[in-house]
């Protein structure tokens, strides 16, 4: 079995940078959901190392960290050998707020963490619109103070957004599940090895944009997918990416779809389970897949 | 040292030298112009060469053919060893043109060993102009000698981009197998017994 990596590219917020919320991440707590999903981030100098787990067991976990307190270690010896856990592996870069995403089948998936990071990004919102709303002068006339409010919703009316890139398949898919397609457009950008004359071959992205624009929404979705089946289709052969925004559970995505996602890379699942095996969760950012990643990011410039 | 897509690895500083020949003929063509339209201006340029700028010129020209002689070495042989002979940069360039059209590792570095060559030859060859057709004190003589000079200057300028270019791949490539590396050595640390 193989893990698949994902590049997932964050859209800045309104009132929350994206340094303030991936700092707050790496604080914790790490519990963002009622203790299903756990994420642990560890800020380095040029990205940040994450991990997400995904508990199964929760009796037995909340057992686990019983006994090893603040810092548990999960072994499987303690676990008893219970298929609880699930772990994800990500690194983020600092100056491209890309990720790169390290997914397992049927575990904790690309669109669980962006959903993770924007519960905590949507709380602190959700604050900071309130301490601005309480600064409001009380003596205000009503109106007065109604138009103060309009303008701090405006600040934080955006959500935290994220990008991920699918293959064609991949991408039917998730247009079958989708309430809403709008905006299918599609972007020849190529991530190719390229040859240069003088220096060693590097990876980059040459973009050229063609753009097939249509709009659907809900009800309209059978129309969308018939037509978005055809111009992939229609284009196959002639792009590497193409671009398109989907409403997918309330969450809106801009989808990359790619032609060869194997470019970002796959791993081998026992390679990274043997790693897994003994994991004290502190010190995650230091094992091997981590590093693994943080190269492959690099050639792929997610990372400086 | 030939490219299997059919190029010889000098062709592309060839290109590269014609078209900073071409820039530096087009200057030099310009000036000509500029003179035929003033005969003063020529005679006030001639002036400042013969005076302050023919010896500095030569010792200029002379010095960095040395330097880049010193450079070309290094660089093709330090690349050579560093990039083009490690086994992440030999895997990703066989994971990308295996299948498709055939690729000279070493293409790349032939090319900027013949750009390096070409610089040297075009500062040797100013630097020569100086004590040569520099003495000659007429504008076409005086035009050519500024040609060389461009050439030399532009070469020069482009070969010390692509040196920074290889550098800064380098440098990556080091930080690269440098993480690695660490996350290796914190991974045995961790786990003593596995290993």
């Amino acid at each position: 079995m193989q893990a698949t990596m994902y590049r997932i590219n964050f859209e800045k917020p309104d009132g929350v940078s994206l340094e303030e919320l991936f700092a707050s991440l790496c604080k914790g707590p790490n519990n963002l959901d009622g203790a299903k999903h756990l994420l642990y981030m560890k800020e380095e100098t040029s990205h940040y190392a994450g991990l997400v787990v995904q508990i199964r067991d929760q009796k037995a976990f909340l057992t686990v960290e019983g006994i090893t307190g603040a810092d548990p270690i999960l072994t499987r010896e303690q676990l008893g050998n219970k298929q609880m856990l699930e772990f994800n592996l990500f690194v983020l870069g600092k100056k491209t707020w890309s990720a790169l995403y390290l997914h397992y089948p049927r575990s904790c998936s690309w669109n669980r963490f962006g959903i993770l990071c924007k519960q905590r990004c949507s709380a602190m919102q959700k604050s900071r619109q309130e301490a601005a709303t309480a600064s409001i002068p009380a003596g205000l006339r009503k109106k007065e103070q109604e138009h103060q409010l309009r303008e701090i919703r405006k600040k934080f009316r955006t959500p935290l957004k994220w990008n991920i890139q699918l293959t064609e398949e991949d991408f039917l898919a998730l247009v079958q599940k989708a309430t809403r397609v709008h905006d299918f457009a599609y972007t020849s950008s190529t991530e190719i090895l390229e040859k240069r004359d003088y220096a060693p071959a590097s990876t980059s992205v040459r973009s050229r944009r063609a753009n097939v624009s249509i709009t659907f929404y809900e009800g309209q979705t059978l129309g969308a997918q018939g037509y978005i089946a055809g111009v992939v289709d229609a284009l196959r052969g002639k792009i590497r990416r193409a671009r398109s925004r989907v409403v997918l559970n309330n969450e809106e995505h801009i989808i990359h779809l790619m032609k060869n996602p194997s470019s970002h890379g796959r791993m081998e699942f026992d390679s990274i389970a043997e790693e897994m095996a003994d994991l004290r969760l502190s010190k995650f950012h230091t094992i091997g897949t981590i590093g693994t990643l943080i190269a492959r990011a690099r050639q792929l410039r997610i990372l400086a | 040292m030939a490219d299997p897509e059919g190029k010889q690895w000098w062709s592309s500083a060839k290109r590269t030298t014609s078209w900073c020949l071409f820039i530096a003929a087009s200057c030099a063509f310009a000036l000509y112009l500029f003179c035929v339209g003033s005969p003063d201006l020529f005679d006030e340029l001639w002036t400042l060469y013969d005076r302050s700028l023919r010896g500095s010129m030569f010792s200029g020209f002379l010095s960095v053919a040395g330097f880049l002689l010193a450079l070309h070495t290094f660089i093709v042989v330090k690349m050579k060893e560093e990039v083009y002979e490690n086994d992440a940069y030999i895997e990703k360039l066989h994971n990308e043109y295996s299948k498709s059209a055939a690729f000279s590792r070493y293409a790349p570095l032939g090319n900027l060993s013949g750009l390096l060559f070409s610089s040297i030859l075009w500062s040797v060859l100013a630097a020569l102009g100086q004590l040569t057709i520099g003495l000659i004190e007429s504008v076409y003589p005086f035009c050519a000698l500024l040609t060389t000079v461009f050439t030399a200057i532009f070469v020069f300028i482009v070969a010390l981009y692509y040196v920074r270019t290889n550098i800064h791949e380098w440098l990556d490539l080091m930080a690269e197998n440098e993480h690695i590396l660490y996350s290796k050595r914190m991974r045995e640390r961790d786990n003593p017994k596995r290993n």
